[in-house]
């Protein structure tokens, strides 16, 4: 079963400008804590291309012991964030495909102010229609295997 | 990488505390256990133990999860040859200054079937 926690959105200067929770057994987090959560990992993005032994571009994946962290970074400095349970295939796939449905119902609204808080309502819809999509193809997939 | 390797350690310290702080703070059950994080190019691989020491090794990008292998260097190496020693002083200051460790952790490494 493909479980998402949570997902956030953090614009190019480590500001949140999105976090939903995606399952009731996600930590809770109050408005203040996704605030800072969002700039740390920022911070930590950056801090572990620093530290790289060789070139290489900021934190990726994060596996622990209860979950996995996925993270895609845009050309433009947006970074993408999701949680999930151990296990989970495909978050990559999942957030490019948030990527494609910000690009067009937070892009390209007009009235929607860059490194802002997203407050689209079409965002919000198909936002929730892509993850359902991504966590059905993955629980299919998993069953197949 | 970086030229000044005493500026490389502190950085890396104070990643890794912040990452761990993070990891607790994502997490549905609060612990702050990491065992690898991925970047495009390298892996940092991390363990640690109940009393505190962390473990870390950076791998390429091809290496699969070394978290048994560095919870085997804790309990087969480190415990053995350092924790063990008694001329050993716990200080949490000076560097592990132990040839026999750092002998048998290169032979360990080296024996295992990565690339």
């Amino acid at each position: 079963m493909a479980t998402y926690y949570q997902l956030f959105i953090i614009n190019r200067n480590g500001g949140l400008v999105y976090s939903k929770s995606l399952a009731p057994t996600a930590p809770a987090l109050s408005t203040n804590d996704s605030l800072r959560l969002g700039s740390t990992f920022h911070g930590l993005h950056a801090i572990a291309q620093q530290i790289a032994p060789i070139v290489s571009g900021g934190i990726e994946r994060l596996e622990t012991e209860t979950f996995i962290l996925q993270c895609f970074q845009t050309l433009t400095g947006v970074k993408f964030v999701v949680t999930a349970a151990p296990g989970t295939p495909d978050l990559d796939a999942l957030l490019r495909g948030i990527y494609e449905v910000y690009s067009d119902y937070v892009l390209k609204n007009p009235f929607y102010e860059v490194d802002m808080p997203i407050r689209c309502d079409l965002f919000h819809r198909f936002l929730d229609k892509q993850i359902e999509r991504h966590r059905s193809l993955s629980t299919n997939k998993r069953r197949s295997l | 990488m970086s030229d000044d390797p005493e500026e490389e350690r502190r950085l890396m310290f104070g990643m890794l505390f912040s990452l761990k702080e993070v990891v607790a703070r994502f997490s549905p059950t609060g612990s702050d256990n990491l065992h690898v994080m991925k970047t495009s190019n390298f892996i940092l691989h991390h363990f640690q133990s109940l009393t505190g020491f962390v473990f870390v090794i950076n791998t390429k990008a091809d290496v699969p999860d070394l978290y048994a292998n560095l919870q085997h260097i804790y309990s087969n190496i480190f415990i053995e040859y350092v924790a063990k020693n008694p001329l050993y002083h716990f200080n949490g200051e000076d560097p592990i200054d132990n040839p026999l460790f750092a002998t048998k952790v290169e032979e360990y490494l080296m024996s295992l079937p990565v690339p």
